[in-house]
């Protein structure tokens, strides 16, 4: 079923959109560029067998979290949801049954991304699982991704400070933000979303920082870590 | 797209938002944006530029800064910004995160709209009343600042006097004469009760309670008490959300320290009006009495510019008022023959109730001790002569006598007492009589300012109003004619391009208040005494309900605060004060707010109607 990954044609009017949205430039200030803010829901994290079952988009304008614009969605899976991953996020099979399947619900999350840098907390999940959602879309993720628990860590470091939490409610508390729900994918998108906003203010009390010197946060590590 | 539950959820938990409905709140959490500052940086600056946009802390605390001095710092979900939004003014202060905060902010256009809803709106005034108070700029900035630093506890002026509960009301009394106070303390051993001079003239007077009834059959109790190290301008605060002059003080571990009264507090802060009193009391000619009077008006502007409220700065301009009479009155007798009787001269209006303007007129009375039909001519001459004199002066002095003639250079309203009395008398037994109502008004809104004061009061014939039902009626209609002019605003809000259009204000909002209150008060055994004072009378008393007196409360704290913005702005134009606003120099939203408040005193005036009709 899967189509060949490197000449991928768009699906969807979303898609196209999508696929021809212009990339934000790398050097440009991290105040000036849009950004959008993904947080996912999953039936669990097995990567060729789950899937996504709600999702929130949350836009960054201007260095503004613009709250009013959020997008949140979920989608039908295509199998019933294991009692564990119903604990964590308390959404329930039955709770789905009237969401859009997957193809059709995903579509106004692609048309809320396109053009904007996508900002994660841990950015596998995210990579993985939207990139499968993509790729049934003919589409590339496109652009950097921003990863909050690495620019946690990465503040933590610079600041000389003892190693920030991984965790999102964690890193949030540390930074003396509110926790939104957790494991809601609206609210952890608005704590991902706040949480951005702190780090890159406070990255950027050290050097001038872009979408590239964010999205490097990685690499910078590794040079702390030499 | 959808707004976000926990903000909204956020938000209700803090006034106003609490009060918004639901369709309302997500209005709101549809334009929401999240800023994130740093601590320390400025979110916006003092006096730039109007802001457009009303702020509410979600995390951390954002400094008030004013001339580099931090004058208040605010807290997870407080409101910043609106006063500048809402009037269209440069925004008196600086805000800066003092800690890493995060706000919510909220496009005027929005917000205004969701703030303009009455109970929104009740609460945006009240804190943009208290905002005056703390971050307006001006020549008094320093004396604020000192009052709003000094706890209550600096303020008090004597050892309290404590009385047990049965002690009987005359030696209560005799004991606030001996030690020149105007209320006491009752110790109830686990709490305080608190009897005012007034309390002993209402409660006492009204219901012809006995001076041997123990003094717990007239206090307040528990009485709402403060500890001594409160800040001065909270307590004020506490009073006018309480309707309350008096708070028993007390020491953190509850020893009581004294009582604190709301004329100590607003004290403090008029250092320049304390100079002025000293001025005029020390004026021997009318020349230096004029002389010290000129300096009135920039009195009342520095006031206003050092952020006192305009109910405040009418107390004080009252008081001012009073100073200068009775010193003109000292002056006038002087130039004078000895008095054939004793007197008293009576203030009346806005000055009697304490609410004078520079935009007032000054209305007067003489009572003299004796009868009309016993005199010599020669007494009449000479009080009318003192009168002509008096209001020459006064005139001179900047206080232009009523229009209509309702003043002591009238000979109708110099008088003997028994020729007043005996007219007040005949107003309650047959109020049809002519002019009854308008006279009844001003005689009721009367207060000796000079001579004999502890005499019965012509006012006080009033106190036994409420047994004169037809009276009362009268009055009530009377005062149901003067309609704020509802539609007149109505109209001119859609005609936005307008400007040419005038407002009376204390014809469309005062007038129709203090008619109102007047009323009201007097069902309530309430004479001479301040509209507040009469609402909160009239709510305790059962006339009003509890949420119409404080609707009309707010809406003359209003109403004042804009008659006297205007003033200031002609004053320091050098233009004679009026109450005539072009509705173009109101902001849009100051024009909102108008009609908001119109609607208000209409609205409880229909009620009131309707309770007439229904309870003849």
């Amino acid at each position: 079923m899967r189509r060949p990954t490197l000449f991928r044609t768009p699906t969807s009017p979303a898609a196209k959109l999508y696929a021809r949205a212009p990339v934000e430039a790398g050097k440009t200030p991290w105040r000036k560029a849009h950004y959008c803010v993904v947080d996912l829901e999953l039936s669990g994290l097995d990567q060729r067998n789950d899937e996504i079952i709600s999702f929130a988009a949350v836009p960054i304008d201007a260095g503004r979290v613009v709250a009013g614009s959020a997008l949140y969605g979920l989608c039908r899976p295509t199998r019933p949801l294991t009692e564990q991953s119903v604990l964590i996020h308390g959404i329930r099979t039955v709770d789905l049954a009237d969401a859009p399947p997957f193809d059709e619900a995903i579509r106004p999350l692609i048309t809320a991304m396109a053009g904007r840098v996508l900002v994660v907390h841990v950015a596998w999940v995210e990579r993985s699982f939207l990139g499968r959602a993509f790729a049934s879309q003919g589409l590339h993720l496109r652009g950097p991704i921003l990863d909050t628990c690495e620019l946690g860590k990465l503040l933590a470091l610079t600041r000389h400070q003892p190693p920030a939490p991984r965790a999102l409610d964690e890193l949030a508390r540390s930074l003396y933000l509110p926790v939104h729900r957790p494991h809601h994918a609206l609210g952890d998108a608005l704590t991902t979303a706040q949480v951005f906003l702190a780090l890159a203010t406070h990255l950027e009390e050290f050097i001038p920082e872009t979408v590239q010197s964010l999205a490097r946060a990685n690499q910078r590590l590794s040079s702390y870590r030499v | 797209m959808a707004a976000i539950p926990d903000i909204l959820e956020f938000l209700q938990r803090y006034p106003p938002f609490a009060d918004l409905d639901l369709a309302a709140l997500e209005l709101l959490g549809d334009v929401v944006e999240v800023e994130y500052h740093r601590a320390g940086q400025i979110i916006f600056s003092e006096g730039v530029e109007p802001v457009e946009f009303l702020r509410v802390i979600r995390s951390g605390s954002v400094e008030v800064v004013n001339d580099g001095q931090v004058l208040d710092l605010m807290d997870v979900g407080e409101m910043f910004g609106h006063a500048s939004m809402l009037s269209g003014l440069p925004t008196g202060f600086e805000a800066r995160a003092a800690e890493d905060t995060l706000t919510y902010r909220f496009p005027a256009a929005t917000a205004s709209q969701i703030l303009a809803g009455p109970r929104a709106l009740r609460y945006v005034t009240r804190l943009i009343l208290q905002d005056r108070h703390h971050l307006r700029s001006g020549p008094s900035r320093e004396a604020t600042r000192d009052y709003l630093r000094q706890p209550v506890r600096d303020v008090i002026r004597n050892t309290p006097i404590i009385c047990i509960p049965s002690t009987p009301i005359r030696e209560a009394a005799q004991l606030m004469t001996a030690n020149g106070a105007s209320a006491l303390i009752v110790d109830l051993g686990s709490s305080l009760g608190i009897v005012t001079d007034s309390d002993l003239r209402s409660r006492v007077v009204a219901e012809g309670l006995s001076g041997d009834a123990p003094v717990s059959s007239v206090m307040t109790a528990p009485a709402f008490t403060v500890t001594d190290e409160r800040p001065g301008s909270e307590v004020l605060l506490d009073m006018l959300d309480r309707g309350v002059k008096h708070f028993p003080v007390t020491s953190a571990t509850g020893r009581v320290l004294g009582i604190v009264e709301d004329h100590d507090l607003i004290a403090i802060e008029t250092t320049s009006s304390f100079h002025l009193r000293h001025a005029i009391a020390g004026a021997i000619t009318v020349d230096e009495l004029v002389e010290a009077a000129t300096k009135l008006r920039p009195t009342v502007i520095s006031l206003h510019r050092g952020g006192m409220t305009a109910l405040d700065v009418m107390s004080v301009f009252s008081v001012v008022a009073d100073a200068l009479t009775r010193r003109a009155l000292d002056l006038a007798v002087a130039e004078m023959r000895d008095a054939p009787r004793r007197f008293t001269w009576l203030a009346l209006g806005s000055q009697a109730r304490r609410e004078a303007m520079p935009s007032s007129d000054f209305d007067s009375a003489i009572a003299w001790f004796g009868r009309d039909d016993d005199d010599e001519p020669s007494v009449r001459t000479y009080f009318d002569e003192v009168a002509a004199a008096a209001t020459d002066t006064l005139t001179r002095c900047g206080f232009r006598p009523d229009e209509h003639r309702v003043n002591a250079s009238d000979p109708l309203f110099v008088r003997s007492l028994s020729s007043w009395t005996q007219e007040a008398h005949s107003f309650l037994d047959d109020p049809t009589q002519k002019k009854a109502l308008v006279l009844v008004s001003v005689l009721v809104d009367s207060r000796p300012v000079w001579g004999i004061e502890s005499e019965p009061l012509i006012a006080e014939t009033f106190r036994v109003a409420r047994s004169y039902p037809q009276l009362l009626r009268l009055l009530a209609q009377f005062a149901l004619s003067h309609k704020p002019p509802v539609g007149f605003i109505r109209g001119h809000a859609i005609d936005v391009a307008g400007g040419r259009s005038r407002l009376d204000l204390k014809r469309g909002a005062v007038v129709p208040i203090t008619d109102l209150a007047r009323w009201a008060g007097m069902t309530a055994g309430v004479t001479c005494a301040s509209t507040s004072a009469r609402l909160n009378a009239a709510s305790d008393y059962g006339t009003l309900t509890t949420s119409d007196a404080l609707t009309l409360r707010d809406a003359f704290e209003l109403t004042s605060q804009l008659r006297l913005d205007h003033q200031v702005a002609q004053l320091v134009a050098g233009v004679e004060p009026n109450d005539v606003v072009e509705l173009g120099e109101l902001s849009p939203l100051q024009r909102n707010y108008l009609k908001e408040t119109f609607r208000a005193v209409v609205s409880v005036q229909r009620r009131v109607s309707n309770d007439l009709s229904w309870n003849p």
